[in-house]
């Protein structure tokens, strides 16, 4: 399932009487009044800007109150999509400037190495919860919050900062949540406020590899094709990526990072059996799933997948992505590609998103 | 530590760029903000692309952003500064060492829109008087909340600010926050002739930047910073050329630009738009006085006006060559060593007053000029060309006459330029390199406590006088953007009552037209009641079509006007646009119209990047625009017309029958979603409002988009051609 929702802002149906008013005002022949002298006073501010000012507030007191401290922080349990954590959880905690030594991050699948200069400690969900009961949890909690996003302090997150502050020894941790932040964007992903405001909170940069050797080809395209909302199980889209990797390993072996590990909603694209592909990363555990797939990434020629995170992590190492995505797009996932856009540019490379009407004869 | 660089355009940052590799290098973080937004990539100059190969150098170490705030327009002050500063620029051209430089002195007028009465007295003591009270003025403006809020976020060890000295920056906001929150602040002279002809420092930076000890008595005495707070480091950008050896011998490169090997050659080095608006003709005239010569010419247009270049032809004169005849920024390698190379083989540099001829000292060449009347305001008329002087100790060989001139490059040979070079951009010795020195101060700099703002009995009176004017304009800051297009609206809706109402003319680019313009008048054709037969469409090239829904009638242009007309128009400033589209109403007849300039002024808060498009949603109403007939094959942005084109028919043509339209995301490829075609954009620097506004288009019309960087075209049309679906 993509994730795309948001929460509704709160005054939505502010005054809408201008219709009314305006009728009245042509009929009066008073339009250049109203409009001059009228108008101007009406409250028709947007209240999407109450929201955004309300989330930075809170911000603002919640750093003010970590920097007044010496205790610990910890940043997290992100616990949804690669895609936002990449494009903005991180880039936001590195805008934030905390400092490295006290932040503990609390993140999924041994992805440490994303929080480099960030924070110095990391605690990795899959160490204090197996990989049923992680996939159970979650999804109560997007049945709980309406949607992978963690707009609010659930009771799994909760249960796993207790444990991760136990197992640490971190007394009276300061949790600096993803909610905070999700809360700050969700405007944005609405279309109600510009991307100015956003970058503000952003520090966009590229990413270090892991420090961790595989046994890979000198050279290789890394893939990745599962199927989800803008991608869906259907002939032409199994054909399609049978199709892409068969011409991809003419010239270099394709590498799938496909791992065994199965705790998203997203269910692998069959490869046909006469395409050539290596899966080195089958039967790896799921406390280490991403740091591997980000080693993989790190050290291909190029990246091709369905639309979504992994395009990302590849652009954040340097590695050019080609994306497919069957349309229509969502609203959000608009607003995620200028963030996108954002990240490769900063790392020298480039994201392609193709749909896949535009290769169809 | 942690540095703040506040760069006007990305053009300046090409000058401090050994600077802040160094300091990468030293282990310092560096976050590189523009003013106007950088230089766009595959233009001529340091472009965001360039930055981006900086920062990818240095990944998390080097950051920048195109987002450096200005003065909030709500605080009331904004418009005071304005003019503070473009006054305090203008006065100190009343100045008698400005008498003789009356181009200098006419660009300072038009960009203050002053009077030029004030180089009337053209009064030493009275210059002096004026450029003090500028200076109170300046402290008499309080600092920037939107500024010193963007300082407490990067929360610096030091801000640096370059160039400055442009006539009317507003960058002195920058320095003034960060006196306020005690954050040490600099300013970087970019050039040698900054100090000289642009604006002045008006505030109390804790150092100044320069080159040169000539650079440091002129900031001193024109700008009034004392000696003690100016720093002569040298030139960092001319670093590289102190070091630099040759990659390939003159045989070669006398091949690789196209001249004989078997004669030596002088290098012509253009100047500036400023300097030398019509130089080919010059150059011209130049070869025509040099006659027979027995050595080559080779020209390098600067990269910020080669435009005449491009069509400009010396073919009639032997062993001359243009090159790079598009001109071209020194920016990487290739660019560096192509530089260089033409530098160091030359037998003689000519130039009329560039930076280049220092340049050309520094590989030990002789450098000459000739004083021409077409040049008077922009050689001597200038102080810094004296500078250039033999009798200043420069090197400059001045010839009064193109006979004079002729015979002395004839006799021209390398020279030993040394002693210039040491005083003018080495001054700690010639084998000394400027970046670390300037590096060094800033370290130094840094760890210092900053000076705070002083206010004087005379600022303060200035404060007292401005403030009320301040809180005036406050109430009557810009509308927010929603409250601004619905008062535009109202304004609009008195046009109801005519029978016959002219939209447009259209006298701009299709892209603008199509996602903006055409969405805008089917709202406000909904909103204001307007019915289609009152609506008369007035654009060009044939794009009847595209206005077959909203309007009853449709007026081209081309036949209007003439089709060459249109096309001088389309390319054309606003003010001759305006009148042409007063005329254009008077032709028709109409007193009632919707001008594009309200469309433009309603978007203009989403195209800047304040609104987001939400706010375009609200007001513009989606429509495939033109006929939605049966469609097949792809058609290639390069087969159609490029923009600004008078005649669109092909353009219409292709887009109503294609199926598919592959074109740039800068450019023509922007407007397939809106004409309801399947669209592959291909991956350019393109405006974000735009594209963001074409791939929201897309969504909401169900057409398909694609947006693909170059290199990938050749797999997707592989896959396009083997795939079945």
């Amino acid at each position: 399932m993509t994730d795309d929702r948001v929460p509704k802002s709160g005054s939505a149906a502010r005054l809408h009487l201008l219709p009314l008013a305006r009728r009245a005002a042509g009929s009066l022949g008073l339009e250049p009044f109203a409009a001059r002298y009228v108008v101007p006073r009406l409250p028709l501010a947007d209240p999407s800007l109450d929201v955004v000012r309300g989330a930075e507030r809170r911000l603002a007191e919640q750093l003010a109150e970590i920097r007044s401290s010496n205790r610990p922080i910890v940043v997290g349990p992100w616990l949804a999509e690669v895609g936002i954590e990449l494009l903005y959880w991180v880039p936001f905690l590195r805008a934030l400037r905390l400092d490295p030594s006290r932040v503990v991050a609390v993140s999924r699948g041994g992805v440490d190495s994303w929080y480099a200069g960030i924070a110095e400690g990391y605690a990795d969900v899959f160490e204090h919860v197996g990989e049923d009961e992680f996939r159970k949890e979650l999804s109560h909690s997007w049945i709980d919050q309406e949607g992978q996003k963690q707009y609010r302090v659930g009771d799994f997150d909760r249960r796993v900062l207790v444990s991760v502050a136990k197992r640490n020894g971190l007394a009276n941790p300061h949790v600096l949540h993803p909610s905070t932040m999700l809360m700050l964007f969700s405007e944005y992903w609405r279309n109600r406020i510009p991307l100015a405001r956003v970058l503000r909170y952003l520090d966009i940069a590229p990413l270090t590899p892991p420090a961790v050797s595989l046994d890979l080809p000198e050279r290789y395209v890394a893939a990745r094709f599962y199927f989800r909302e803008t991608f869906p199980d259907d002939a032409a889209n199994r054909a399609l990526v049978g199709q892409l990797l068969e011409l991809l390993g003419r010239d270099l072996p394709v590498v799938l990072l496909d791992t065994g590990v199965n705790i998203d909603d997203h269910e692998q694209v069959p490869i046909p059996p006469e395409v050539e592909v290596l899966r080195p990363l089958l039967g790896v555990r799921a406390e280490e799933n991403l740091r591997l797939q980000s080693v993989v990434l790190a050290g291909a020629d190029s990246f091709a997948g369905t639309y979504g995170g992994l395009c990302y992590l590849a652009n954040a190492y340097g590695v050019p992505s080609f994306a497919l995505l069957t349309p229509p797009a969502s609203e959000p996932g608009l607003r995620h590609g200028a963030i996108g856009r954002r990240i490769a540019t900063s790392a020298g490379t480039h994201l392609s998103i193709v749909s896949t009407t535009a290769v169809s004869a | 530590m942690k540095f703040l660089v506040v760069v006007w355009r990305s053009k300046y940052l090409q000058n401090y760029e050994p600077v802040l590799r160094l300091l990468a290098q030293r282990g310092h973080r560096i976050h590189v903000t523009f003013s106007e937004g950088p230089t766009r990539a595959g233009s001529k100059g340091f472009s965001a692309h360039d930055v981006e190969r900086l920062a990818h150098d240095f990944p998390g170490v080097i950051t920048w952003d195109d987002t450096a705030p200005g003065r909030d327009p709500a605080d009331g002050w904004l418009g005071i500064a304005n003019r503070v500063r473009a006054y305090g620029d203008l006065v100190r051209y009343s100045h008698p060492r400005y008498r003789n430089a009356p181009l200098l002195r006419g660009r300072a007028l038009r960009r203050s829109r002053g009077s030029q009465l004030l180089f009337g007295w053209s009064n030493a003591r009275l210059a002096d008087w004026l450029r003090g009270v500028a200076r109170d003025a300046e402290r008499a403006i309080p600092s920037s909340g939107r500024i010193e809020d963007y300082l407490r976020h990067h929360a610096p060890d030091l801000v640096l600010v370059t160039p400055l000295l442009d006539l009317g920056s507003a960058q002195p906001e920058f320095l003034k926050s960060a006196a306020k929150l005690a954050i040490p602040n600099a300013v970087g002279v970019a050039s040698w002739d900054n100090l000289t002809n642009k604006g002045t420092i008006r505030n109390d930076p804790d150092a100044v930047f320069v080159w040169n000890e000539a650079q440091r008595r002129e900031a001193d005495e024109l700008h009034d910073v004392p000696l003690e707070r100016v720093l002569a480091t040298g030139a960092p950008k001319f670093d590289e050329w102190f070091a630099r050896r040759p990659t390939l011998d003159f045989a070669a490169f006398a091949a690789k630009v196209g001249l004989d090997p078997a004669q030596p050659y002088v290098l012509y080095v253009c100047s500036s738009y400023f300097v030398a608006s019509e130089e080919p003709a010059f150059v011209e005239r130049w070869l025509e006085a040099l006659g027979e010569r027995e050595f080559g010419v080779l020209v390098r247009p600067h990269p910020e006006n080669a435009k005449r270049w491009r069509t400009a032809d010396l073919s009639r004169f032997p062993n001359v060559v243009v090159y790079p005849r598009d001109g071209a920024a020194v920016v990487d390698e290739a660019s560096r060593a192509d530089y260089f190379h033409s530098l160091l083989y030359s037998k003689a540099v000519v130039g009329i007053n560039t930076s280049a001829l220092i340049e050309a000292a520094i590989v030990g060449k002789g450098v000459y000029t000739v004083l021409d009347p077409q040049f008077g305001g922009t050689q001597e008329g200038t102080l810094h060309f004296h500078h250039l002087l033999r009798e200043n100790g420069g090197v400059l060989h001045v010839a009064r006459s193109l006979e004079e001139h002729a015979a002395q490059l004839a006799a021209a040979g390398d020279e030993d330029t040394r002693a210039f070079v040491e005083s003018f951009v080495r001054p700690a010795g010639l084998d000394v390199e400027a970046a670390p020195l300037f590096v060094d101060e800033l370290e130094r700099l840094a760890m210092q406590p900053a000076r705070l703002p002083v206010a004087t009995a005379r600022s303060r009176l200035i404060h007292g006088a401005l403030a009320p004017v301040a809180v005036r304009r406050r109430s009557r800051a810009p509308l927010p953007p929603r409250t601004a297009a619905k008062q535009a609206e109202l304004l609009l809706a008195s046009v109801r009552r005519h029978s016959r109402i002219v939209v447009g003319p259209w006298l701009r680019d299709s892209v603008e037209e199509v996602l903006y313009w055409l969405p805008y008048l089917g709202h406000l054709r909904e909103e204001l009641g307007l019915e289609r037969s009152q609506l008369v469409a007035v654009s060009y090239g044939g794009v009847a079509s595209w206005y077959e829904d909203l309007c009853g009638d449709y007026v081209d242009l081309n036949e209007l006007l003439g089709e060459d007309t249109v096309e001088g128009l389309l390319v054309s400033r606003v003010p001759e646009r305006e009148r042409a589209e007063a005329l254009v109403l008077e032709k028709l007849g109409s007193h009632a119209a919707i001008s594009p300039s309200v469309m433009r002024r309603v978007f203009a808060p989403y195209r800047r990047g304040d609104a987001a498009i939400g706010f375009v949603a609200e007001f513009t109403k989606l429509g495939r625009i033109g006929p939605q007939g049966e469609r097949c094959g792809a058609v290639d942005e390069a087969a159609l017309l490029g923009d600004r084109r008078a005649d669109r028919a092909e353009l219409v043509r292709a887009a109503a029958g294609a199926e598919r339209l592959v074109g740039s995301a800068a450019g023509l490829g922007l407007i397939g979603p809106s004409l309801g075609v399947e669209t592959v954009l291909v991956g350019e620097e393109s405006s974000e409002a735009d594209l963001d506004l074409c791939a929201w288009t897309a969504l909401q019309l169900g057409v398909p988009l694609s947006f693909v960087d170059r290199s990938e075209l050749p797999l997707l049309r592989e896959l396009a051609g083997t795939i079945r679906r």
